[in-house]
């Protein structure tokens, strides 16, 4: 079996290693961090992800306009994306606002079981 | 009468000092002069009634029946004139006939011119004479006459006469006339009585004795010849006077008619004119008054309607000014919002960058301890899971803490639209649906059907109802039930506000409710009842704060059977 093919985009070099740590341990995920947002079009389009994790709030550009190149992209238009942001509560992930466009939610800190429920949810195919 | 007699006197003194009373007689001087007088005082108060303006009908029948009297009179007059010398015509005429027959008798016819005066048969007529004219006062004069050959008239038997009865003969007047003297005055009725036919001369005469009217009467022999004419005189003077006082009689009494007429007439027209004058400035007082009193009522009216509307306008002002009050305490409510509101951009800038600032490194370590939890040796130190988990509950609850910073703070920006609480309700109840179940709470929901749409951040919202049911969810750690319940609120039901309707929220609980001391202070920030580390004390700052922004109000109390109860309330006008 394919291990699905997991980018992770965020510029804590702390969250991108522990994350990939955390996913490529259970063996099922390859993992490919990029930690600059100005590189993540062309680092995503290299290595094709099943679904990509994008960090909202970063210095070079922000996850939301990020989503929107990997959206206008014909390679990477159905990619599905998950955010990872630390400004909206455990609560607001499910808020209705929030999932205007289909994009999914997940507030840091997440745990293991909850990032990988929604990585299968989202990448079945 | 009497008065009458002297006023009578009085005129006829003047009339015979100023013309004879024969000139009176012939020209109705007399009854000139009365018409006069009445014609004249009759226009004198005609004048004067002109000059005071108060002529009327009155006054022109007045003079037609003067005028009328006294064309009456005037025939009254004149045939009274006649009557009283047809009186004493007839009484003069009368005595004349008899003395002339007993003359006849005592053989008057056998005296001549030459007759002695000591003659008895002329003494005896003498005597008859005397005798007579002292029994008949009212006549002046009895006397004989005959014609001579040459035509001449000759007194005949001519006595003594007392013509002013004294009882004396007195002068030449008085003493007797010689037989034949000559008695030369040419009488029309004298020389009548000389061919057979009795007379009375009616016109006043003047010889040498005085002025008079006489009766004659012819006397025959005894071949029936007139032998001789016996004269009787009466007072011309008298005569004269006593049809003036005929006259005067009727006079008087058309004088009275006609002093009557004036008086009445003039009386009449003034006291009409009175009655007319007193009429009109009684009517002229009606109309004053109607007048006044139209005015009066206009002026009332007006007074009512000044009145009116100074009453309308003391309420619109009272309106104005509740408008003002509310308006004011709307801009004071506003402006406190504001200042919340700014204060909490603030606070949430800062929040938000703290908390993003600690989310991350959070996020490092606590992936970082889930692997090393995952990857731990069993043989190694016993310690370790126990280290490891007290470290991911750390984490779990700055975590928390954070969360509630960033709701707390990113509770200022946002847009409402019209939304169905129903549904928000409905919506976070699914949200917390797992946290329901774990805990053992049963859901029980009331919601009404016709409840208004309000202007809401759905979002805002559910973050709100979240909150609510997630506390009251940790005031039944051993389960119970969560009742919510919606219903509009009519004007009326929703008492001293004028505010109108409204849309009323009731989260209800079974649990152990909110102690006494901790419900004055259950709004503030960071003050929380839970254990350490549940509670943020975040959680209903936040929740009033949204509502508050949402033009809504919240309380927070116990329930008589148990339980806490949150109630919001959104104004459907505050919320606009």
């Amino acid at each position: 079996m394919n291990k699905k093919r997991i980018l992770v985009v965020d510029d804590e070099t702390g969250i991108t290693t522990m994350t990939k740590l955390n996913l490529e341990r259970t063996g099922q995920y390859e993992v490919q961090v990029e930690n600059r947002a100005t590189c993540a079009l062309d680092a995503a389009r290299r290595f094709s992800p099943d679904l990509i994790l994008l960090d909202i709030t970063m210095p070079e550009m922000d996850g939301v306009e990020l989503a929107s190149q990997f959206k206008a992209d014909q390679k990477l238009k159905d990619t599905p994306i998950v955010f990872l942001t630390a400004m909206v509560s455990k609560y607001e992930t499910g808020n209705s606002e929030l999932r205007r466009g289909g994009q999914v939610f997940l507030s840091k800190p997440v745990n293991m079981k909850t990032l990988v429920t929604c990585i299968e949810q989202y990448t079945v195919k | 009468m009497r008065h009458f007699s002297v006023l009578a006197s009085t005129w006829l003194a003047y009339m015979r000092l100023e013309m004879t009373t024969q000139t009176i007689l012939t020209h109705n001087l007399d009854y000139l002069l009365f018409a006069t007088l009445g014609v004249g005082l009759l226009l004198i108060l005609h004048v004067w009634l002109w000059r005071t303006k108060r002529l009327g009908g009155v006054v022109y029948l007045t003079w037609a029946l003067l005028l009328a009297t006294l064309t009456i009179g005037w025939r009254q007059v004149k045939d009274a004139d006649s009557e009283k010398r047809q009186q004493i015509e007839d009484m003069v005429r009368g005595f004349a006939p008899t003395y002339a027959q007993e003359m006849e008798l005592m053989g008057h016819a056998r005296l001549t011119a030459q007759t002695n005066a000591q003659d008895p048969l002329y003494l005896s007529m003498i005597a008859a004479e005397k005798r007579w004219l002292a029994v008949n006062p009212f006549v002046a004069d009895i006397y004989t006459l005959r014609k001579t050959a040459d035509g001449k008239n000759v007194l005949m038997v001519d006595s003594e006469t007392d013509y002013d009865h004294n009882g004396k003969f007195e002068g030449d007047r008085e003493s007797r006339t010689p037989l034949g003297e000559v008695y030369d005055k040419h009488l029309e009725a004298l020389e009548r009585a000389f061919q057979g036919q009795a007379d009375f001369m009616h016109d006043a005469y003047t010889d040498r004795w005085g002025t008079w009217v006489s009766a004659f009467v012819p006397m025959h022999d005894e071949a029936g010849r007139v032998e001789g004419v016996l004269g009787v005189d009466y007072e011309a003077q008298l005569w004269q006077e006593a049809a003036l006082h005929g006259r005067l009689e009727v006079i008087a009494k058309i004088a009275t008619i006609c002093v009557i007429l004036i008086v009445s007439g003039v009386m009449l027209t003034v006291l009409r004119h009175d009655l007319i004058e007193r009429r009109r400035a009684h009517a002229e007082i009606r109309t004053l008054n109607e007048q006044l009193e139209e005015r009066v009522r206009q002026r009332t009216q007006e007074l009512e309607r000044v009145n009116d509307a100074l009453r309308a306008e003391v309420v619109e002002r009272k309106e104005a000014e509740e408008d003002l009050r509310r308006t004011n305490e709307r801009l004071q409510t506003a402006q406190a919002s504001l200042m919340q509101a700014d204060k909490m951009e603030t606070v949430g800038r800062l929040a938000a960058s703290v908390a993003h600032e600690v989310k991350n490194p959070l996020a490092v370590i606590a992936m970082g301890i889930e692997y090393l939890s995952a990857d731990y040796p069993a043989n190694g130190d016993q310690n370790v899971p126990t280290v490891l988990s007290e470290m991911q509950n750390s984490v779990q609850r700055a975590d928390t803490i954070i969360r509630g910073l960033l709701d707390f703070s990113a509770s200022s920006r946002w847009d409402a639209v019209d939304e169905n609480l129903n549904s928000a309700i409905e919506q976070s109840l699914q949200l917390v649906r797992h946290d329901l179940v774990k805990s053992h709470v049963n859901v029980t929901t009331e919601l009404a059907d016709n409840l208004p749409s309000l202007k809401l951040n759905r979002g805002k919202m559910e973050q709100v109802f979240i909150n609510l049911f997630i506390n009251a969810v940790h005031a039944m750690p051993r389960g119970g039930t969560l009742t919510i319940r919606t219903r509009a609120q009519s004007p009326q039901q929703h008492k001293g506000s004028q505010d109108g309707a409204s849309v009323v929220t009731e989260v209800m609980d079974t649990g152990t409710g909110i102690p006494p001391e901790a419900l004055s202070k259950i709004f503030e920030p960071f003050f929380t009842t839970k254990p350490t580390g549940v509670g943020t004390g975040l959680g209903l700052p936040v929740v009033k704060n949204i509502i508050e922004l949402h033009g809504g109000t919240i309380t927070m109390g116990n329930r008589p059977a148990g339980g806490a109860v949150a109630t919001i309330t959104f104004n459907l006008k505050g919320n606009n």
